[in-house]
């Protein structure tokens, strides 16, 4: 089965260092980084054919304009046929977004920033 | 002269002739004066006595002269009593009576001081002091109140008036009428409780903190209206207005702190982590550069932080 990640970060220096663990963590795999939510959803719109395909993703909280909120809200509206494995990825320590974040059907589990090498292989993607 | 009918009582009773000598002294008199019947029958004791006490008022002259019924009050400066005194031309007699009402003075004296400090307690504050009957007619009010009830609704309120009469007034002011109405209505049912309430009037929005005790009759045990007591709370309520401002401002600053910052500093650690565990020396450079930029980001946010603590 073909695998792509997804990292949605506004912040360039973030996508970078998750790039980086995930390729060090994982080894080659294919990834892509998207600066805002709405780029991600283009993203996911353009993905020709999900059949063998599973997509991780790494959603941030607080970005300008769309934030991961509302991302998962579009998903849930406009992907009611495809299944992701999203895992919120944010800096917060707000015990709120944690639990409001679990609340989420599609969320597999909230990540404390920065990804490092032992969360990540915490969550078996290997 | 036929057996007097006034000596069971306190009441003293002597009879006057036309030139003022006395013809009958009733024992109570001489209770009440000290002074014998034999010592005041048939001469000019009594005026040699007492006209000079009465001569401004000429009274028994002037019962005589007029033939009426005369009834007053008359206060001995020596005894420090008041006397109460009726003359009554019968003939050409004056009977008079004289009763002993220095108590009954002392006492309505005593209501009187009683009446004016009660006055004075609840006009002495600018708090508003009322209370009401079971139908909302005002029983008491003190000044502050009558003020403050003039300056909402522009017309004088009086006691027996409703205090919850709606007239040709705005939407606004029905509204803020029925909050009082269902108000008297707790309290009447027995309920003893504070409410804030706005109160406009033209010069300015107040509030006023009003408590509401029902009053209950001593021996029926039965609620017979309720006592008010407002107190402007306006200031206090602007100032938990400001705190709860200051408050926000301040979860504002701790939201910074939680999100804000911890973006740049997850970016540090991150990279921190990186540099470590990378051995190409040309990518190290190029973490390193972003390391610095990374703490610049936090330095900036901080600087932020500081700028708006300022302010609070």
């Amino acid at each position: 089965m073909r695998r792509i990640f997804l990292f949605i970060d506004d912040d360039p220096i973030a996508n970078l260092i998750n790039r980086k663990f995930l390729e060090t963590s994982i080894g080659q795999v294919e990834i892509h980084s998207c600066e805002s939510a709405y780029k991600g959803l283009v993203f996911l719109q353009t993905v020709d054919s999900y059949k063998n395909l599973e997509i991780v993703i790494f959603l941030d909280i607080n970005m300008p304009g769309m934030n991961g909120w509302d991302f998962l809200q579009e998903i849930d509206r406009e992907f009611t046929e495809q299944e992701f494995t999203i895992y919120m990825l944010s800096s917060s320590v707000d015990s709120e977004d944690k639990r409001k974040a679990e609340s989420y059907r599609q969320v597999k589990s909230f990540i404390s920033k920065p990804l490092t090498k032992d969360k990540i292989l915490h969550l078996n993607l290997a | 002269m036929t057996k007097p009918r006034f000596s069971k009582s306190e009441q003293g009773f002597f009879v006057l002739d036309s030139n003022l000598h006395v013809e009958y002294w009733s024992e109570n008199m001489t209770k009440i004066t000290g002074y014998p019947a034999e010592e005041m029958l048939g001469n000019d004791t009594f005026v040699k006595r007492y006209l000079h006490l009465l001569d401004k008022k000429k009274v028994f002259q002037k019962a005589f002269s007029e033939n009426y019924d005369l009834r007053f009050d008359y206060y001995n400066p020596i005894w420090k009593k008041w006397f109460r005194i009726a003359i009554f031309p019968y003939k050409d007699s004056l009977f008079t009576t004289l009763v002993d009402v220095s108590e009954e003075k002392q006492k309505f004296s005593e209501l009187l001081t009683v009446k004016n400090l009660k006055k004075h307690v609840l006009n002495s504050t600018s708090d508003l002091i009322w209370a009401i009957d079971r139908e909302c007619r005002l029983l008491l009010g003190n000044e502050s109140f009558f003020q403050i009830m003039k300056k909402t609704s522009g017309r004088e309120i009086k006691k027996g008036d409703s205090v919850v009469e709606i007239g040709p007034e705005s939407d606004l002011r029905v509204q803020r009428i029925n909050d009082w109405q269902s108000a008297y209505d707790n309290a009447l049912e027995g309920k003893t409780f504070a409410l804030n309430f706005a109160i406009s009037t033209p010069d300015r929005d107040e509030v006023y903190e009003v408590s509401f005790q029902p009053i209950v009759h001593d021996e029926e045990k039965v609620i017979t209206g309720v006592a008010c007591f407002g107190r402007n709370v306006t200031e206090r309520t602007q100032h938990l207005q400001s705190i709860e401002s200051q408050n926000s401002r301040l979860r504002e600053i701790s939201w910074l702190h939680s999100h804000q910052m911890r973006a740049p500093l997850s970016n540090i650690l991150g990279l921190a982590d990186l540099i470590l565990n990378i051995d190409d020396f040309a990518e190290k450079q190029e973490l390193v550069k972003l390391l610095h930029k990374a703490a610049s980001q936090l330095d900036n946010i901080v600087l932020d932080i500081a700028s708006k603590t300022k302010g609070v």
